[in-house]
């Protein structure tokens, strides 16, 4: 460089005052009088604001409230020994926000589209059953049930419920003669009678246990069981045979059999049977929702009513473009009302109304209800955004769609939506942030959210009036989040832009 | 009959079906329906719930007495009504709107100007201030507004003073002015120079405009606009105002204007946070207008101040307005986190009623269409604002 500057011997150097360190000075804060009066003045308060806080933050502040409560604040009342599901829920959170970012532009085949909506499907289910805890019957407790249903209902604490047993049979009998009507090869047919033999060999023991002998059985009762059995079997069978030269049996064969399985357990295990039963197991321990508090309980409610409010959101704002005016009036009502008020006096009504409106039975934990407010108050909000977003799709695209024949169903689907949703990716990212740091509002109706659990820190006697050491430790916590998703946002919107362009 | 050349029509009777006239009016009596019986099984259960809790849906209960203190705002005795407590609740949220939305606009203005200041120091803290307030939750923000700095303040005993101005725990505490008796007399003098000063300004500003010869109106209207009061001035031998300062006596502050905690509370921290979305959005409304429309209106020969009045803020103001609506909803909406401080505001008064009352269903409807009444009033004031600022289209 500088060997060309010699090169040129009648060119000056350019003045200090517009390069290097004094130019760069120069230029930002010292251009004018006003300017330089301006950098004066923002130096003092920065420095005064930076000496009080730095001075307070080493020497008065008493950190150790939040070092000796950090358990606290992140799970709250969530017992310590259980914490590691919430931690495998954060990662499967956090993998399924990268995978989906990683994945995001890169051409997909089909069949890894579809294992990844299949995983995002169901991971918010894995997360659930994690954090939430879940009993499984075991292989026992069925049989056990069953056996206690056929041979000796009269054992039972609910013998008016003994029809379970009845439709369980049927239900199973009836999957099973599909599959033997529907197969062709005898070892096939053979093999589907195997549940069914299964059954019954699991369940003799205990009706010999029951009833002493095998021959003590008191035929009448057992009338209806066995009714079931044929009814069910047979029935199958004539459908199975009739379905045989159809492609898709071999998929309806699977089909009822992962579906039936789920259904004998909800018709046989969902109540207490009483005598000698067998208690399904705690797989993992059940954590009620009135437990779930602090850093958890924030992302949790953030979490659920960004997914939960989603769907509704679109169909909102499908529904208030809809030509339909009953439909398009009542979106536009709910949307503008739910817009007109403030978030707190949803989350008030939630938990004092709802229980009104439901019946007496039935009772809705608090935690739950705050996420039923707060998914209807973002699906509002995210219909209006949506809405920009249709709007933003130009008619000839609607009209191509229809001249090529496709229905309106799938000119929604397939040539609106995506569109739609795709130029208002930043604005739904900005509604997720806001919806983030207004989970806080669960404080004032009594859910221990962070802000709640940092409140209750705050009382704790060796650390009483430690409130701005809480406060701002709270506030990084929401800051670090918010931000990153705004940056993100912003990356997102960016390379969205640049797509656009090309 | 008419004869068809149609092949379908054998079946006319079926052809509904393929009417979308009908499949239409078929889909809203089928969404009818299901509201209908949603809200059938909805009212049932309500009617059951309020039946079995001894409640009802009449509003009677607000001519109850209250039996709770509002410390905040219109006078409020225990013996008062709940309907009553009700209005003073709604006055005191409309006390936090309307200061709040003037402060917030200010700070916003000021924020969104410095965030293009060329200078690099100013700009970097109003940066930052921005994001801190964008990116963390109003109530934690209130809460350590409210709970680490407002209550950590010195009692009133040993209070910051700034002359008649003190900062203390238990509020601020500033000097009033007191109407004497010319005041009103000064209201008339001051509103005819005022109006004086606006017909010359408007007179000679048109005679330049029409004749382009230079008429000086703002030099010509300051004559009366400060000679009618300086006349007045001398005339008079009392002044129109009188300072009434904030004394302390005993265990509380006498005298002055005061601004309680909690008051201060909701009402700074509502200002500092929607002036930092108000300054982003007045940032990218002057950024808005394209840089050709000030070098043009330069090369006219505009100065300065008029660049900016004539072209820059209409322009921007057309792009600023509509999320400013936005901005200013959101204060209002945001006003009820007030209870966050312990301010009686609209939610705070419901609340406390529901509590006292048990009557769910009519205190929320009651609140709810009050915040809706709100929103709806400034949304109106707002696009009217709007619709007169918008390009006329010929």
């Amino acid at each position: 460089m500088s060997a060309e500057i010699k090169a040129h011997p009648g060119m000056e150097k350019p003045p200090t005052t517009s390069v290097g360190v004094l130019g760069w000075l120069h230029q930002n804060l010292f251009s004018s009088l006003l300017n330089s009066v301006l950098t004066l003045i923002s130096a003092g308060i920065l420095y005064l604001l930076g000496r009080g806080l730095v001075k307070w933050a080493l020497t008065e502040a008493r950190w150790g409230v939040i070092t000796s409560n950090i358990k606290v604040l992140a799970w709250g009342r969530y017992p310590n020994e259980e914490a590691w599901r919430l931690g495998i829920s954060l990662l499967i959170i956090l993998a399924m926000g990268l995978l989906t970012w990683a994945l995001r532009r890169g051409s997909l085949t089909q069949n890894a589209r579809r294992a990844l909506l299949t995983v995002w499907v169901l991971s918010p289910v894995a997360i659930v059953i994690l954090i939430h805890g879940i009993t499984l019957p075991t292989i026992a407790t069925i049989t056990n049930n069953l056996g206690y249903y056929i041979y000796r209902p009269e054992l039972m604490p609910l013998l008016g419920e003994a029809w379970r047993a009845s439709a369980a049979l049927l239900v199973l009998a009836f999957v099973a003669g599909l599959t033997c009507g529907s197969v062709s090869k005898r070892t096939e047919r053979l093999l589907s009678l195997a549940p069914l033999l299964a059954l019954f060999l699991f369940t003799l023991p205990l009706g010999l246990l029951a009833n002493g002998s095998l021959f003590g059985f008191d035929l009448p009762r057992l009338l209806p069981q066995t009714f079931a059995l044929l009814v069910g079997f047979f029935s199958g069978m004539t459908v199975g045979r009739a379905l045989t030269s159809i492609a898709a049996i071999r998929w309806l064969r699977i089909g009822s059999w992962v579906a039936v399985l789920p259904g004998l357990l909800i018709l046989l295990t969902t109540f207490d049977v009483g005598v000698e039963s067998v208690a399904p197991v705690e797989v993992l321990q059940i954590i009620e929702p009135n437990i779930w508090s602090g850093m958890m309980l924030t992302i949790l409610l953030a979490v659920v009513s960004i997914v939960a409010s989603f769907p509704i959101g679109v169909l909102l704002a499908l529904g208030r473009r809809s030509s339909l005016p009953v439909v398009k009036g009542f979106s536009v009502l709910f949307i503008e009302v739910v817009r007109g008020v403030p978030l707190i006096t949803i989350l008030f009504m939630a938990q004092v109304m709802l229980p009104l409106f439901l019946p007496l039975e039935l009772t809705v934990d608090r935690v739950i209800r705050a996420m039923v407010g707060m998914t209807l108050f973002t699906a509002a909000y995210l219909a209006e955004i949506v809405r920009g977003g249709l709007q933003a799709v130009r008619n000839e695209q609607v009209e191509a769609a229809r001249a090529l024949g496709l229905s309106e169903m799938l000119v929604t689907g397939l040539i609106v939506l995506p569109q739609a949703l795709r130029a208002v990716i930043p604005p739904i990212m900005g509604q997720f942030v806001s919806i983030f740091k207004d989970t806080t509002l669960v404080t004032i109706v009594g859910l221990l959210d962070l802000l709640a659990v940092g409140q209750s820190v705050i009382k704790q006697r060796e650390f009483l009036g430690a409130v701005r050491e809480v406060y701002l430790f709270a506030g990084v916590f929401y800051f670090v989040i918010s931000y990153a998703m705004s940056v993100a946002s912003r990356r997102l919107e960016r390379q969205l832009g640049v797509t656009e362009e090309s | 009959m008419k004869p068809s050349t149609n092949p379908f029509s054998g079946s006319s009777f079926w052809s509904f079906w393929r009417d979308t006239r009908f499949l239409q009016a078929l889909a809203q009596a089928i969404f009818l329906l299901l509201v209908f019986i949603a809200t059938r099984w909805l009212i049932g259960n309500l009617l059951e719930a309020l039946d079995s809790r001894g409640l009802s849906l009449s509003f009677a209960f607000l001519q109850r007495t209250a039996g709770f203190g509002i410390g905040e705002g219109l006078t409020f005795e225990r013996t008062d009504s709940f309907w009553y407590a009700y209005v003073v609740g709604v006055v005191n949220t409309l006390r936090v709107i309307v200061v709040g939305l003037g402060l917030a606009t200010i700070v916003g203005i000021f924020a969104g100007i410095a965030l293009l200041s060329p200078n690099w120091l100013l700009r970097s803290i109003v940066s930052a201030y921005v994001e801190v307030m964008r990116n963390t939750p109003l109530l934690v923000q209130l809460f350590f507004l409210y709970f680490g700095i407002i209550l950590k303040l010195p009692s009133l005993q040993e209070r910051i003073t700034f002359g008649s101005f003190s900062l203390s725990q238990r509020g601020f505490f500033f000097p009033r002015l007191e109407p004497m008796q010319s005041f009103t007399l000064w209201i008339v003098v001051v509103a005819a120079s005022l109006l004086a000063a606006i017909v010359i300004f408007r007179v000679l500003y048109q005679r330049r405009l029409l004749d382009g010869v230079e008429t000086r109106p703002g030099l010509w209207a300051l004559l009366p606009l400060l000679g009618l009061p300086a006349l007045t001035w001398l005339l008079l031998p009392e002044a129109p105002l009188s300072l009434d300062r904030p004394q302390l006596d005993g265990l509380r502050m006498v005298g002055g204007a005061q601004l309680s905690p909690e008051f201060a509370g909701i009402l700074l921290g509502l200002v500092i946070y929607t002036g930092a979305f108000i300054a982003d959005i007045v940032r990218s409304g002057i950024l808005a207008v394209p840089k050709g429309q000030t070098e043009a209106a330069t090369a006219l020969g505009l100065s300065k101040f008029e660049v900016l009045r004539l072209v820059i803020l209409p322009q921007a103001l057309r792009v600023i307005i509509p999320p400013l609506t936005n901005q200013y909803l959101n204060l209002a909406k945001n006003s009820s986190l007030a209870v966050g401080v312990g301010y009686p505001d609209l939610y705070n008064v419901s609340s406390t009623i529901f509590n006292q009352s048990g009557q769910a269903v009519q205190v929320i409807t009651l609140m709810m269409s009050t915040y809706l009444l709100i929103s709806l009033a400034i949304s109106i004031v707002m696009n009217a604002i709007n619709s007169r600022l918008k390009i006329v289209e010929r």
